[in-house]
């Protein structure tokens, strides 16, 4: 109400805006509401609105070695991709924002090109070169490949953050006798580390709900949750994939929640003490 | 070079024929310097005169083209700037501001393996040095301007190095806080006898806490001298304009020699002092400090006459712009207040003490010719110091 009065008095504009904001974020979280329900439903059939409720869909995805095993898969696979993408942006971002080397505007194309290629042809072509090197139905191969499509996002967040720093506190730690490499652990690095949190936190979110490549380079030794959602929903259809699809909104609400809790609390403490 | 000691080993730090070219233009060509130890040096210019290139060519993070620094009669060449053992301060004092203060202070410390009492016992006495007890837990961030200069300060120095670098460390404080942070940094500089190196476009700033300062224009050394030398006695008008001497007055030598007689234009005849010998006949400007220049009574001799185009109240003393009658500008600064106010566009006497009269060539030209006119550029420095 509070916000409403201040804008002052309703105008056609507003209310245009706020009608186009509404279907927007409708549209955005509606399938949740039917999904959601459908996951608590008695029904074999996937039914909505559910005439009965039940938890059996829930018993069915938690007592299924398939698909717990998928998502135990993806969770090596979204912590492994994670690592490795931290640590091939962090020397990426440092080149892109403090390197003076010829070539630097095109390795940064190349770098972030996998956000403008389509996915599935990143798939088809990595496909045809895992074949060549057998990666494909591989863990390895599966890691590298998420790895690819997370790697931009990593390295842009990291190098915003860089461009944040003053360079200059790096030149002043060497100036006081830190190796280059130790300016970067003591100085650089912590002062980056939301930047590397949120890189990381992209990172992992990218491979764990990478479907696109999956179909295409995963095996049954390299199942991951949404790959077997896929499969669920063409082979098998029953609202087990509507349990786990709500165990997964469920998931991500903690992490994004999670995640702003932390913010706010770092937020909180500068405040606190800038204000002192 | 007049500024080069004869003996190496009571000089600090050694700058010989240093350049450094960014594609086709010099930032810095020729800058030969040797500074004693202990020696506060001020490197003077305005933004793009090559000052703060000198200074991180010293510290190591920028590359000479040519020439040799020598710091402790070390060629530091090829030492990485970590192991340089120079201090610097930063004007945006560059703390770590995740660190503490005393964490911020003790990092040089703990980079160089010294042990934690050892750190801590240091922290606290380098702590009491720039005033600041009490202040260690604090984080950067909570502390005013002039105290986190302070603290990078002492981080500077905290582990002894042999040279302090400071570029521009006061530029983002107001100014009566500059003024005593001037203070204090002249009174710490003394304390701990550090050689000194500091970077300023402010000539008050440069002449208050300097033993000499180098004026630099255009990547060159324009002079070197003591603060009185380079205010009183400029090698050239560069110098003379830059330390806001505008009068320079056209005349033509009558007498040669160090101690020559001018006749200005208008007629008059004057004595003045050169820092170099003058031929007779030869073109010359004699420069006149707007303090020096004095509006006189019409029975007393005068040299000059200007009509005053602007008179102002700048706080204990009167300024006038004025227009000789050769259409040069003058500017007079009348201290005593108690003269009455020349009304603008009256035409009014001008004379001064010969004893502050200076004699510069009228050759030597302004730094916008600077680039075609290198022969004269290393005479005028031989007049230096």
């Amino acid at each position: 109400m509070a916000a409403r009065r201040e804008l002052g008095r309703w105008t056609p504009g507003h209310l245009v805006t706020v009608t186009v904001a509404a279907l927007v974020l409708g549209f955005l979280i509606l399938p949740i509401f039917v999904v959601v329900p459908i996951s608590f439903s008695q029904s074999a059939l996937l039914q909505f609105p559910p005439k009965a409720w039940s938890l059996r869909w829930f018993d069915s995805y938690f007592s299924s070695s398939a698909w717990i095993d998928a998502t135990i898969m993806s969770f090596k696979v979204g912590a492994s991709v994670m690592l490795l993408s931290v640590l091939l942006a962090l020397p990426a971002a440092i080149g892109i924002t403090r390197g003076s080397f010829r070539g630097r505007a095109v390795i940064q194309a190349i770098l972030l090109s996998p956000l403008i290629v389509p996915v599935i042809i990143i798939a088809v072509a990595l496909y045809y070169a895992f074949s060549l090197f057998r990666l494909n139905g591989t863990y390895a191969g599966l890691v590298l490949g998420h790895t690819v499509l997370a790697l931009p996002y990593a390295t842009v967040v990291i190098a915003a953050s860089l461009e944040r720093m003053d360079p200059r506190l790096e030149q002043v730690a060497v100036s006081l006798g830190a190796h280059p490499f130790r300016a970067f652990y003591r100085v650089t690095l912590p002062l980056i580390r939301s930047g590397v949190a949120v890189a990381a936190f992209f990172a992992f979110l990218t491979s764990f709900d990478e479907v696109v490549m999956a179909i295409f380079i995963t095996g049954p030794q390299t199942l991951t949750l949404p790959k077997k959602m896929w499969d669920g929903i063409r082979f098998e259809l029953d609202p087990t994939i509507a349990a786990v699809s709500t165990v997964l909104v469920l998931f991500s609400w903690v992490l994004v929640l999670l995640g702003e809790a932390i913010r706010r609390r770092v937020d909180v403490v500068t405040a606190y003490k800038a204000a002192r | 070079m007049a500024a080069r000691e004869p003996q190496s080993r009571s000089v600090a730090v050694a700058l010989h024929g240093v350049c450094k070219r960014y594609g086709d233009t010099y930032a810095v060509k020729g800058i030969d310097l040797a500074v004693s130890p202990g020696e506060f040096v001020s490197l003077l210019g305005s933004s793009g005169s090559g000052k703060t290139t000198t200074l991180m060519m010293i510290a190591g993070f920028v590359q000479p083209d040519e020439g040799e620094i020598r710091v402790d009669d070390i060629d530091v060449r090829n030492v990485r700037p970590h192991r340089r053992d120079i201090g610097i301060v930063y004007q945006n004092y560059g703390l770590f501001p995740h660190l503490s203060v005393a964490r911020n202070i003790g990092f040089p410390l703990e980079m160089r393996g010294v042990a934690k009492s050892e750190i801590r016992r240091r922290v606290a006495e380098v702590l009491r040095v720039v005033h600041l007890e009490g202040f260690d837990a604090r984080l950067p961030q909570e502390l005013s301007g002039g105290q986190q200069q302070r603290v990078a300060l002492a981080r500077a120095i905290v582990f002894g190095p042999s040279v302090l670098l400071m570029d521009e460390p006061l530029g983002a404080l107001d100014a009566n806080l500059r003024v005593q942070m001037q203070a204090e940094i002249k009174s710490l500089q003394r304390k701990v006898g550090i050689t000194t190196l500091y970077v300023t476009h402010d000539q008050t700033e440069a002449m208050t806490l300097s033993d000499r300062v180098v004026v630099m224009n255009a990547g060159r050394i324009e002079q070197i001298g003591r603060p009185e030398d380079v205010y009183e006695r400029p090698a050239n008008r560069f110098v003379a304009t830059f330390m806001g001497a505008p009068n320079l007055i056209p005349g033509t030598a009558i007498t040669a020699g160090n101690q020559p007689i001018v006749r200005v234009e208008g007629g008059a005849t004057v004595a003045a002092t050169s820092g170099r010998p003058i031929a007779a006949n030869e073109k010359v400007h004699v420069v006149v400090r707007p303090e020096r220049l004095r509006i006189v009574r019409d029975d007393e001799p005068a040299l000059v006459a200007a009509r005053v185009r602007e008179s102002m109240y700048v706080g204990g003393a009167r300024r006038y712009e004025a227009t000789s009658i050769a259409g040069e500008r003058l500017v007079v600064v009348q201290t005593d207040l108690n003269l009455p106010v020349v009304p603008n566009g009256d035409e009014v006497k001008l004379g001064w003490d010969p004893a502050f009269a200076w004699v510069i060539g009228a050759d030597e030209t302004a730094p916008a010719d600077r680039s075609t006119a290198s022969g004269a550029a290393t005479s005028w420095r031989s007049a230096g110091s």
